[in-house]
């Protein structure tokens, strides 16, 4: 079960409804199933010196979700999506409280590289489904190497994330390639065994069960 | 006979202990989380389909809830840690355990709706407020309760374990004269205390104190939507769906209950079975609720 101290900011920000069904979750989120769904993706952009330099983070909400928060927001679906609504919807999203660690988590073999907060905060609406999109400077570029890898996860798993989206390259990435690797429940097994062994029914554990449900990208570079 | 119901025991002990060990039910919870997608898409295009006019869409929504109701007590719960617990720790019959699951699901579809529809109503006025008051309250209330059918079924079993011990004996001599196969009925007094009105409505109340997010989810929008009356019905629907599953899982707790103590047989292994059950379900139910109550209360 979750418990306040492990508790932490998300996405969505607290406001009118959502606020009211965030407190009113917390007890809830006894029964630890995720409740929003974001599909989306992640796209590369490398830097003059062919280091990798910024990921380009794409969230698509499920039906549910994108209903609450254009209510909540008084905005209809039905209508193209002015300026203004446009900035609104994506500053919802991608106002983050202080230890929000963004969901989006990149390795360079056992080393977790830094990710800057949100920049270029973008929004539309697709098939009545919203899309936010930003981006994150990684905090210091590198070449990617064999190890490089991006994790998309809420550690609460409160948020699914899938990675349903080709990952795209841009910049001078020759001998780059990226690979999405879907999370395969048939080949888990021991790793569920390692890290989830000792947890009790009813408690979804920190930093576990979301990641170990995580699609991921792999980077390589020659 | 009753080798049968020790090999059958054994089988299904050995079955449920392959399955944890395998990690194979963290798999069903990620499996039934990729239902959950599913579903509430299917329930907000419902909603939206009601709102733009659509009347066929209502009945929709009350069958989609029933299922989504179902597959979400599929998943780790409270509810039915309580249920089974209790079943397990006690010797109340499957019609019981089955009116206290059906209850309890009902229960806790009326308190979504009040909360949902309670806070939503106030807030105009007091949107912080009411939703902090509901975040303070309700974890460590509802903890609490959970602690507390805890308490009361390591409190029964323990004290069965004292002058009790001397009629559950002649209990069982009345039973060792019956046929093989026949359903070990409790005593009046087993009964009694199993059935207690207290210990049923302290699990009604502990199951119903912590409502079901899905039902939360779709309380807020149908009330933003102004659709209110669809919202409740289709939350009383989703409480029919967790009563199905829960009930399920009560008979089967029964059930396993009744093999165990048909395969004790009518020895001292029995006597000893009830009180014993109590004592590890009770404690555990208790040690878990009252952590988190602990855990919650804002030191």
């Amino acid at each position: 079960m979750r418990q306040p101290r492990n508790r932490r900011p998300r996405p969505l920000r607290p406001r009118l409804t959502l606020s009211i069904l965030a407190c009113l979750l917390a007890p809830a989120a006894v029964e630890a199933h995720p409740h929003i769904f974001i599909d989306g993706g992640v796209d590369f952009r490398f830097d003059e010196r062919g280091r990798l330099a910024t990921l380009e983070v794409t969230w698509i909400y499920d039906a549910m979700t994108s209903l609450l928060m254009l209510e909540d927001l008084g905005i209809d679906a039905a209508e193209p999506l002015g300026a203004s609504d446009r900035e609104r919807l994506a500053a919802y999203q991608t106002t983050w409280e202080a230890g929000f660690d963004g969901d989006s988590y990149l390795w360079d073999g056992e080393r977790r590289i830094g990710l800057s907060g949100p920049l270029e905060p973008g929004a539309e609406i697709r098939d009545g489904l919203v899309v936010i999109t930003f981006s994150r400077e990684v905090e210091t570029p590198f070449r990617p190497g064999p190890g490089t890898v991006t994790e998309i996860y809420d550690p609460s798993y409160f948020t699914a994330y899938a990675v349903t989206d080709i990952p795209r390259l841009e910049g001078p990435v020759d001998g780059c390639r990226a690979e999405v690797v879907p999370f395969r429940p048939t080949a888990s097994l021991q790793p569920l065994l390692d890290r989830l062994g000792a947890v009790p029914i009813d408690e979804t554990p920190d930093e576990a069960l979301g990641r170990l449900f995580a699609d991921k990208v792999r980077l390589a570079c020659d | 006979m009753r080798l049968t119901a020790a090999v059958l025991l054994a089988a299904a002990g050995a079955a449920a202990l392959a399955l944890w060990l395998s990690g194979g039910h963290h798999l069903l919870f990620w499996w039934a989380a990729r239902w959950q997608h599913a579903l509430q898409d299917a329930l907000a295009l419902r909603i939206q389909d009601i709102r733009a006019g659509r009347s066929a869409a209502f009945w929709s929504l009350l069958g989609l809830c029933a299922g989504y109701g179902f597959l979400h007590a599929v998943g780790p719960g409270h509810g039915k840690l309580l249920i089974s617990g209790a079943a397990i720790g006690s010797r109340a019959t499957a019609f019981r355990m089955g009116l206290v699951a059906v209850a309890g699901s009902l229960a806790q579809a009326a308190v979504a709706i009040g909360l949902v529809y309670g806070a939503m109503a106030l807030l105009e006025l007091t949107a912080r407020s009411t939703a902090e008051a509901a975040d303070r309250w309700i974890t460590p209330v509802g903890n609490l309760a959970v602690a507390l059918v805890g308490a009361l079924l390591l409190a029964r079993g323990l004290r069965a374990l004292g002058p009790a011990r001397a009629g559950r004996g002649a209990a069982a001599q009345g039973h060792a004269a019956h046929h093989c196969g026949h359903h070990h009925g409790p005593t009046a007094a087993e009964a009694a205390a199993a059935d207690s009105p207290g210990t049923m409505l302290a699990l009604i109340a502990a199951m119903a104190i912590r409502p079901c997010t899905g039902a939360l989810f779709v309380l807020v929008l149908a009330w933003r939507m102004d659709l209110a009356g669809a919202g409740a019905a289709a939350v009383v629907a989703m409480g029919l769906g967790t009563a199905v599953f829960t009930l399920i899982v009560a008979t089967l707790a029964v059930a396993g209950r009744d093999a165990a103590f048909l395969a004790a047989g009518d020895g001292r292994a029995a006597r000893l079975l009830g009180p014993g059950l109590q004592i590890a379900v009770g404690g555990l139910i208790f040690g878990i609720g009252g952590t988190l109550a602990l855990a919650a209360l804002p030191l």
